[in-house]
C-alpha cells in the first residue's frame, strides 16, 4: 500500500522541527556544537512525544556525510541521512528492544559493536522500547555501556524508565520528554492540514488536540482516520462519530435526563449510546469528563483557560451545569470513577451501567448547608422544591428544624408575640400546657407539636408555625385532639391555624448566646443531655436512627442545643 | 471456523464499521493496523475475514452506492476459493491455541494469555514475507485483549512501521487492556451490539423456542455468538438422576426465577447449593462442545452465567419498581420478577446490581463457589454481612 500514515510522513527531520521538546533539542544541539556528545542517552516519555524521532535526528546529526563533523543541521540528502530516515542504515542499528529482549541479542550486539562503522563517523545503536529487555540483557549491556569504543553511541528510548535498571540509567544521560500541550498539538495539526490542503471547522482542532492527550502520534492517527473518510471539511461531529466516542449530543441528552430524574429516558439514552458501539466504560469515561468540565466551569467560572473547549461546547456545558451543584458533581464523578474500575474487569457491563446511572438520576442532589440556609433566607419559607436544583439532602452536620425545635421549647427564647388582640401574657403558659398534655396523650404527636412555635392567639384562633412540613402534616391530622386539649386549657372553642414558619422568625429565634466553638468537644453529661432532648429522641425513634456524632453548634445556647448527625 | 466466509455485503448490523473501512479503502487511505473493538460475538472476526477476503480477492466487485463505492470479494477467483477453503497463504489468523505449534510450545497447557511466542513466531517473524498471491497480506490477531504486557510490547515496532503490504487487525473486546502505545498505533473501529430483534430472528431460525429466544436475545447484550451458545447448549448429562430429557439452560433459568420469586432468607443455603449444582451442569455441558479450554475456565463460565441470570432478574426488578415495564429481559416470567420487585425498591435493586458485579469479580478471583453464591443470596435477602465496604 503506497499510503504512509501522517505520523510517519510528518516525522520531524531536524532539531528545529521537533514540536514541544525545545529544551531537549537545544541541549542536544549545544552538546553537538561543543563536541560534548555523550556515549549513551536515555530518552523517556509517554507515547508519541518524539523519542524515536529525536533519536533519529541525533543519529543523522552525528553521521551526516555532507558535513565534516557532527552537525546540528543534517543535510537530509546524503545516503546516510536517507537510510537513517528509513531505519535501515548500516551504521545506525535500530533495534526493537521488545522483541529482541534476551541476553543473546545483547551478546550479538556486543560482538558487532567492536567493529568500526562502515562509512560514517559513529556506529549508533538505537534501542527502542528498551524497558522490555530482560534483567540479564540489561546486565550484559553494563560493561559496554560504561566504556564503549570511541566510535559507538547508544540511544535508548522507553515509555517506562522505571523499568530500566538504575545501573543503566546512571551510565546514560537521561532526557525526559514532556507530553505535548494541546495548544502546541493544535498548531502543528493546523500546519499539517494546510500542507495537505484539507479544510476543517474551527471547532475541530481543539477537540482533536484534547483527545490526543499530549501525544502527537495519537493526534495524527486520529487525523488520519478522519481524512480517510474522504469527507471535507473536517468537523468535531465526525470526530465523535468515527472514533467511537459517544457523541456529544446524546451525552448531553443523557445528562439532561439524569438531571430531570427521568428513569425511562435515561435508560433510553444509555441504549442509544450502547447501540452506537460504545463500550460501557467509554460512556462512563466520557461522563466523568463532562462532569469534570462542568465542575471546573462552576468553580473557575467562564473564560477559564484550564479547559480547552470550543465555543459551542462551552455554552452547552454551561447550560447543563446550571442543573447541578458542585457537591453533586463531585459525588457523580466519584461514583462513576468507581464504576469505571468495575467495568474494566467485567465483560457484561450493561446492567451495572444502567443501575448506576439510574441511581445517580434518582439520587437527590446534594446541597451544602450554607447554600440551604442562603436559600431559606432568600426564598421566604418553604424549601423551593420546584427550583432548578433538585430536592436536597443536607450533607453538612446538623438538621435545622431540630435545633429550632429545641429553641422553641425553651421558654427563655420565647419571642415577643406580635401585637394585636392577643393574650401575650398567657400564650407561653398555654403553649407549655398544650405540649405537655399532648405528650401525655400521645408522645409522638407531642414530639411533633413541640417542633411548632405558637404564633398568636387572636379571635379564638391559635396560629401555629411549623418549620418542618412533616410535623405540619402530622399535627394537622390530629386537629380534633389538639382543639379538645385547647378547650380543656382555655375553656372555650379554639380553632387552630397552621402555617409554615417564616425563615426570618426561625433565624431570629436563635438568640446569640455565649460563644462556644462549633464542633468543640462536649462532655459525656452534655451528650446525654442532648440525647435526652425530646426532639432528638423523636428523630431517633421516628427514623430508627443511630446517633453517630454530637457536635456543638456555635450560635446556639449550650449545652441544650446540640445537633446530631444521624446515621439512618 | 465457518466453512464459507461471508462477503462484506452479507455482514449485518455493522454498517458503520464496514462503512468506515470501505471509505478508507476507497480513498486509498487504509491504515496498516486496525483494532476491531467491541464485545464478543458481534461479528468482529467475521468482518475481519470478509474484509481480508475482499483485500485479497483478485477481481474485486465494485458497486456504486449513495455513500460511495462498495468493494466486495467476487467469491469466484482462485484467491476467494482458497480463502473459502481456509487455506489462503496471505491470510494469517493468530490465536492463543497456536502455542502448541510454536517451536518450544509442544506440550504446554492451553494458555489463558495470548503468549508472546505465538506473536513472535506467527506475526513478527513472518511479516517480512512478501504476499504470495496478491498485493496484501492480512494478519488477524484474535483476543488481542489477552496479549500480556510482553506480547504487546513485542508488537510495538511491527505495528508502528509494518511493511507496506501488511494489514494487521486486532480483535479486541477490552481496549482498556491494550497499552496506550498499541492503541495509538492503530485505528480503532467500534463494533456495536447486534439488535435484539436480529438475534431473535437468528435464534428462531435455529429452532429455538420463542420465549427462550426472547430471553437470550436480551440476556446477551447484543452478542449473537453468546446467545447462540447458551440457547443451543444441552445440559442433559447422561448419568443425570432426574433425567427429564432435553434440559436446556433456559429451563434452568426458569426454575431459578421461580425460586427467586419465593426466595426467603431461610432458603439461602439450599438455593446456593442448587445454584452451584446448576453451574456445574452448565460447565459440564460447555466442556462437551468446546475443546482445549481448561476446566477452571469452564467452571467460571458456568458460575458467571448463573450470577448473570440473577443479575438480570434484579435489573428487571429495578425497572419494574421504577415503573418501566418495556424491554425487560425476563419478559417471559414477569410475575416472578414482579414478586422480586415487591421486595426490592429501585434504590435497593440498584445497590444489589453493583453487589452482584462484585460477586462476578469474585469468580475470577478464585473465591470458593459456595461463598460466592451464599453471599449473593444474602445480599439479595437484604443482608450485607459479607459485603466489603
Amino acid at each position: 500500500m503506497s499510503y504512509t500514515v501522517l505520523a510517519r510522513r510528518y516525522r520531524s527531520q531536524t532539531f528545529d522541527d521537533v514540536v514541544g521538546q525545545d529544551v531537549i533539542a537545544q541541549t542536544l544541539k549545544n552538546a553537538i556544537q561543543g563536541g560534548k556528545v555523550a556515549h549513551a542517552y536515555l530518552f523517556c516519555g509517554t507515547r508519541g512525544v518524539g523519542k524515536t524521532t529525536m533519536a533519529r535526528i541525533l543519529a543523522k546529526s552525528l553521521n551526516c556525510l555532507a558535513a565534516k563533523d557532527a552537525t546540528t543541521s543534517p543535510c537530509l540528502k546524503c545516503d546516510s541521512c536517507i537510510a537513517i530516515n528509513a531505519g535501515e542504515d548500516i551504521d545506525v542499528v535500530e533495534i526493537d528492544g521488545a522483541s529482541n529482549r534476551g541476553i543473546d541479542n545483547i551478546r550479538e550486539l556486543r560482538q558487532n559493536a567492536i567493529y568500526r562503522p562502515a562509512r560514517a563517523r559513529y556506529k549508533i545503536y538505537i534501542v527502542d522500547e528498551v524497558h522490555m529487555l530482560t534483567t540479564e540483557a540489561f546486565n550484559a549491556l553494563l560493561k559496554i555501556l560504561e566504556e564503549p569504543p570511541a566510535h559507538v553511541k547508544f540511544i535508548f528510548a522507553t515509555t517506562e524508565p522505571n523499568k530500566v535498571l538504575p545501573t543503566i540509567q546512571s551510565r546514560c544521560q537521561r532526557f525526559d520528554f514532556a507530553s505535548i500541550g494541546p495548544q502546541v498539538i493544535a498548531k502543528q495539526l493546523d500546519a499539517i492540514l494546510k500542507i495537505e490542503k484539507i479544510t476543517f471547522e474551527p471547532d475541530f482542532l481543539p477537540q482533536l488536540a484534547r483527545l490526543a492527550n499530549g501525544s502527537m502520534r495519537d493526534a495524527l492517527s486520529l487525523l488520519d482516520q478522519l481524512i480517510s473518510t474522504g469527507q471535507q471539511p473536517l468537523t468535531a461531529a465526525m470526530l465523535e462519530q468515527l472514533l467511537g466516542r459517544p457523541d456529544a449530543e446524546n451525552l448531553n441528552l443523557l445528562i439532561q435526563h439524569i438531571a430531570a430524574a427521568d428513569p425511562a429516558q435515561t435508560l433510553k439514552s444509555i441504549e442509544i449510546l450502547l447501540n452506537q458501539g460504545q463500550s460501557a466504560s467509554q460512556i462512563a469515561e466520557s461522563l466523568v469528563e463532562m462532569f469534570r468540565d462542568m465542575m471546573v466551569l462552576k468553580t473557575a467560572g467562564d473564560g477559564t483557560d484550564i479547559l480547552l473547549l470550543s465555543c459551542s461546547s462551552a455554552t452547552t456545558l454551561n447550560q447543563l451545569s446550571q442543573t447541578f451543584d458542585i457537591p453533586w458533581l463531585v459525588f457523580a464523578i466519584t461514583t462513576l470513577e468507581r464504576l469505571r474500575w468495575t467495568l474494566r474487569n467485567s465483560e457484561t457491563a450493561r446492567a451495572l451501567l444502567e443501575a448506576t446511572l439510574l441511581r445517580l438520576a434518582m439520587s437527590e442532589h446534594f446541597i451544602s448547608l450554607d447554600a440551604l440556609t442562603e436559600q431559606l433566607r432568600g426564598a421566604g419559607g418553604s424549601i423551593p422544591a420546584s427550583a432548578d436544583i433538585k430536592k436536597k439532602t443536607i450533607i453538612s452536620s446538623g438538621n435545622p428544624p431540630l435545633f429550632q425545635a429545641a429553641a422553641a421549647k425553651t421558654p427563655a427564647v420565647q419571642q415577643p408575640i406580635p401585637s394585636g388582640q392577643t393574650e401575650p401574657g398567657s400564650i407561653g403558659d398555654i403553649w407549655r400546657q398544650l405540649v405537655e398534655k399532648m405528650q401525655a396523650q400521645n408522645s409522638q404527636t407531642g414530639g411533633f407539636l413541640s417542633q411548632a412555635r405558637p404564633g398568636q392567639l387572636r379571635n379564638n384562633t391559635l396560629t401555629l408555625r411549623f418549620s418542618s412540613p412533616l410535623a405540619l402534616d402530622m399535627i394537622k391530622k390530629k386537629d380534633d385532639q389538639l382543639c379538645s386539649i385547647l378547650k380543656d386549657i382555655l375553656g372555650r372553642e379554639i380553632t387552630v391555624q397552621y402555617e409554615s414558619a417564616k425563615p426570618e422568625d426561625t433565624a431570629a429565634a436563635t438568640q446569640p448566646s455565649a460563644p462556644a466553638p462549633a464542633g468543640a468537644r462536649i462532655n459525656r453529661q452534655q451528650q446525654e443531655q442532648a440525647l435526652s432532648d425530646p426532639a432528638v429522641q423523636m428523630i431517633i425513634r421516628g427514623l430508627s436512627a443511630n446517633p453517630v456524632q454530637i457536635d456543638r453548634i456555635e450560635e446556639l445556647e449550650p449545652p441544650r442545643h446540640e445537633t446530631e448527625e444521624t446515621d439512618v | 471456523m465457518t466453512a464459507k466466509t461471508l462477503s462484506l455485503q452479507q455482514i449485518f448490523c455493522q454498517d458503520k464499521a464496514v462503512g468506515s473501512l470501505q471509505r478508507a479503502f476507497g480513498a486509498g487511505k487504509m491504515a496498516h493496523a486496525y483494532i476491531f473493538a467491541g464485545p464478543d460475538g458481534v461479528g468482529r472476526a467475521m468482518t475481519a475475514r470478509a474484509w481480508g477476503k475482499m483485500l485479497l480477492c483478485q477481481s474485486r466487485v465494485e458497486k456504486k452506492t449513495p455513500e460511495g463505492v462498495f468493494f466486495d470479494s467476487c467469491g469466484k477467483c482462485p484467491s476467494c476459493l482458497l480463502f473459502d477453503g481456509d487455506g489462503h497463504p496471505d491470510f494469517v489468523s493468530i490465536y492463543k491455541e497456536l502455542l502448541s505449534y510454536t517451536k518450544e510450545g509442544k506440550d504446554r497447557k492451553p494458555p489463558r494469555d495470548l503468549p508472546i511466542d505465538v506473536v513472535r513466531e506467527f506475526l513478527i517473524e513472518k511479516i517480512g514475507n512478501r504476499p504470495r498471491m496478491g498485493e496484501f497480506s492480512v494478519y488477524v490477531i484474535h483476543e488481542a485483549e489477552k496479549l500480556n504486557a510482553a506480547g504487546q510490547n513485542a508488537l510495538l515496532k511491527t505495528l508502528e512501521e509494518p511493511p507496506s503490504y501488511c494489514v494487521i487487525i486486532l480483535l479486541c473486546s477490552k481496549t482498556e487492556s491494550l497499552l496506550p502505545t498499541i492503541y495509538s498505533r492503530c485505528q480503532s473501529i467500534p463494533f456495536g451490539p447486534i439488535d435484539r430483534e436480529h438475534i431473535l430472528t437468528v435464534l428462531k431460525r435455529q429452532g429455538v423456542a420463542e420465549s427462550a429466544a426472547a430471553y437470550w436475545s436480551g440476556f446477551c447484550e447484543g452478542s449473537l455468538g453468546q446467545a447462540l451458545v447458551w440457547a443451543t447448549l444441552d445440559c442433559n448429562e447422561k448419568g443425570d438422576k432426574d433425567d427429564k430429557g432435553g434440559k436446556s439452560v433456559y429451563d434452568i433459568k426458569k426454575e431459578l426465577l421461580e425460586k427467586l420469586g419465593h426466595f426467603q432468607l431461610a432458603d439461602t443455603i439450599e438455593l446456593a447449593e442448587w445454584l452451584g449444582q446448576s453451574a456445574k451442569q452448565i460447565s459440564a455441558a460447555l466442556g462437551k462442545v468446546s475443546v482445549d479450554v481448561s476446566t477452571t475456565d469452564l467452571n467460571r463460565r458456568g458460575q458467571k452465567l448463573m450470577i448473570q441470570m440473577i443479575l438480570w432478574a434484579v435489573s428487571d426488578a429495578m425497572r419494574i419498581s421504577l415503573g418501566l415495564e418495556k424491554d425487560l429481559v425476563n419478559s417471559d416470567q414477569i410475575t416472578a420478577v414482579k414478586k422480586l420487585a415487591e421486595k426490592l425498591d429501585s434504590d435497593r435493586a440498584g445497590e444489589l446490581v453493583s453487589q452482584i458485579y462484585r460477586k462476578i469479580e469474585w469468580v475470577d478471583g478464585s473465591i470458593n463457589e459456595k461463598l460466592i453464591f451464599e453471599g449473593l443470596l444474602l445480599n439479595t435477602a437484604g443482608l450485607d454481612i459479607i459485603t466489603a465496604a
